[in-house]
């Protein structure tokens, strides 16, 4: 079956500004993890699509702004992370929770605004809504609701495997050089870690492909029609995000540290939850840690890849906590870089004359996303 | 007196020191105990049960496994059988007298330590490193062969330097933290920070203790 995305779709700047105004602005995107967000003052900041992103956590409240200061845009937070109230270094304006400016020092010295001009400054605010200990943001005022685009099912599983996560996180950026859906293709592509994680991944877990008959014929069906339909197309965006129990482990080592860990299941099961578009979360070692993968588009051919590791909740603090996380990062890094280079070289050939993939029947999951996207993408569905 | 060195731990540390103590001992018996772990990296230490603590003296010579977790480990479990374990001050070195050095921690051949400097217990520092004065090297740091650290430094517990860390003076590396990128590093680093070559950002480990927030739409 001949994909519909034309290689444009990867590697056209045009292309990527289109789909950030079509497809990610009016979706929930993920922004980060409410433990890092726990403290009154603490903030994450993040750029998401092209804007600079602050979270800041006022009292209790998560609340989104645009990282810019309304006096002359010199980004208000300049950290990743980390604790301090919503002051602009520059001139030391201060936001209050809803963005206006709380505190303008020497404001009647030297600024002087008429009353009016005075009232309307202030921050850019954002849709914000967590799923337990998931925060997403909207980037538009008013587009689909968060419970249109995930289904009920999912959010509550969502909610029950975020809440088991620990307060202590791992975090690091991988910058790489590959359009983020060849990322989220390459996830829901199960046929590949028999060769290319040969020597690490595929070890462990024996991951088998799914040769879901009905979801093939729906794939192909959907493929020779497309879509025009609003409802139709919501509901193939919520059946995108999707996961739980995968495949079964092999051999679970029993390490020390799961004694001082409240374990989330009690099934020795690889669980993996693909949250379209940009998400992904799995537990490779039964519920006693998780990796939360976020692709982050930059630009057509550049794509962070934020990786954070927590384990379940401590039972107690433990010593060698920040080992344990050190080292499932540095388990993980083989085969999150196996996955990248692949990616980077198929990036990298691509070329405006490049031929469409060709997907096999495996890759209806794959399939039913690039066909959906295209409709979206041609305007022939708006979300 | 004890007559008798135990050396245990990995095979290369394990070869390095007992080549180490034989240089500057000569006569010392040695029994080198080379461990495997299994798969849950746990150690099988049963060679030991026979060997009377009193008649021996041990040493611990164990990479920087598990952020240093593992030789800590290893260290707390013989030292509490009883033995002794005097640090390893390999021959050709240049500790100024002034300076401390911890039980079970090994200074590399070659290596020059200023004066007024205090290395905790079970540090290992590599050959040829130079560390300035009053530098404190906490227990169980790793500093690779060659580093160089200024003076007035702190390497806290269990940070790991790797080859061609330049640490200036004055600075402080926080606990459990790896440096292991080539370069002269002038700020502090905070603790469990670990910055590697291969990687584009710092890994970095953030807790962020009250966590009764919720969320406004
Ligand atoms: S730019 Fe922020 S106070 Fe002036
Ligand atoms: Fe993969």
């Amino acid at each position: 079956m001949q994909s519909r995305m034309p290689p444009q779709a990867y590697i056209s700047q045009d292309w990527f500004q289109r789909e950030r105004e079509l497809l990610f602005k009016p979706l929930w995107q993920f922004v980060g993890l409410k433990m890092m967000l726990a403290q009154h003052n603490s903030f994450i900041t993040r750029n998401i699509g092209g804007i600079p992103i602050v979270i800041q956590n006022f009292n209790g409240e998560l609340r989104a702004f645009e990282n810019l200061c309304a006096h002359r845009q010199n980004p208000l937070q300049t950290q990743a992370h980390g604790i301090r109230s919503l002051v602009c270094g520059y001139h030391g304006w201060k936001y209050s929770s809803d963005g206006k400016v709380e505190n303008m020092p020497f404001e009647h010295e030297v600024f002087r605004y008429e009353q009016q001009e005075r009232e309307c400054l202030g921050l850019k605010r954002f849709r914000l809504e967590t799923i337990g200990n998931l925060v997403f943001i909207n980037l538009a005022a008013d587009s689909l609701p968060l419970n249109a685009q995930f289904n009920q099912a999912l959010i509550a599983q969502l909610e029950d495997v975020s809440n088991a996560f620990d307060s202590e996180v791992l975090f690091t950026t991988y910058k790489t050089k590959l359009n983020w859906k060849l990322a989220y293709e390459n996830l829901r592509d199960g046929h590949h870690p028999r060769y290319l994680h040969s020597r690490s991944l595929y070890q462990n877990v024996r991951f088998q492909v799914a040769m879901d008959e009905t979801a093939i014929k729906h794939a192909k069906q959907y493929h020779a029609n497309g879509t025009k339909d609003h409802q139709q197309a919501l509901d193939l965006l919520a059946g995108f995000s999707n996961g739980g129990p995968d495949e079964p482990i092999k051999t679970r080592e029993s390490y020390a540290w799961h004694e001082y860990v409240e374990r989330y299941s009690d099934k020795d099961w690889y669980y993996n939850w693909l949250i379209f578009p940009n998400l992904h979360i799995a537990s490779g070692s039964g519920g006693y840690s998780f990796i939360i993968e976020h692709h982050q588009p930059v630009s057509a051919d550049r794509t962070d890849v934020m990786i954070y590791y927590v384990t379940a909740k401590k039972k107690r603090p433990y010593a060698t906590s920040a080992a344990v996380l050190h080292a499932h990062l540095m388990g993980a890094d083989t085969v999150l870089r196996e996955d990248f280079e692949v990616m980077e070289n198929i990036q990298a050939g691509l070329h405006s004359n490049a031929a469409h993939a060709v997907l096999g029947d495996y890759e209806y999951g794959i399939s039913a996303i690039q066909d959906w996207y295209m409709d979206v993408m041609e305007g022939k569905v708006t979300l | 007196m004890a007559a008798t060195k135990l050396i245990i731990g990995s095979a290369p540390q394990v070869d390095l020191a007992i080549a180490s103590w034989q240089e500057i001992e000569p006569d010392l018996e040695i029994i080198g105990i080379r461990l495997q772990q299994d798969n849950a990296y746990r150690f099988d230490l049963s060679e030991l049960d026979a060997i009377d603590a009193k008649r021996c003296t041990a040493f611990v010579a164990f990479d920087d496994q598990f952020l240093n977790f593992r030789r800590y480990e290893l260290m707390a479990e013989i030292k509490s059988r009883g033995f002794k374990m005097p640090p390893l001050i390999c021959q050709g070195t240049l500790v100024a007298k002034t300076t401390k050095v911890g039980e079970n921690s090994f200074i590399g051949s070659g290596a020059i330590i200023d004066h007024h400097c205090q290395i905790g217990y079970n540090v290992v520092i590599g050959a040829g490193t130079n560390i300035g004065s009053n530098t404190v090297i906490a227990h169980s740091a790793w500093i690779a062969p060659g580093v160089v650290i200024g003076a007035q430094v702190k390497v806290s517990a269990n940070a790991t330097l790797g080859h061609g860390v330049i640490v200036t003076d004055h600075i402080e590396i926080g606990k459990l933290s790896v440096v292991d990128k080539p370069g002269k590093f002038s700020q502090h680093i905070p603790a469990k920070t670990f910055i590697y070559a291969a990687f584009d950002e710092d890994i970095v480990i953030v807790e962020n203790r009250n966590a009764n927030t919720h969320s406004l739409s």
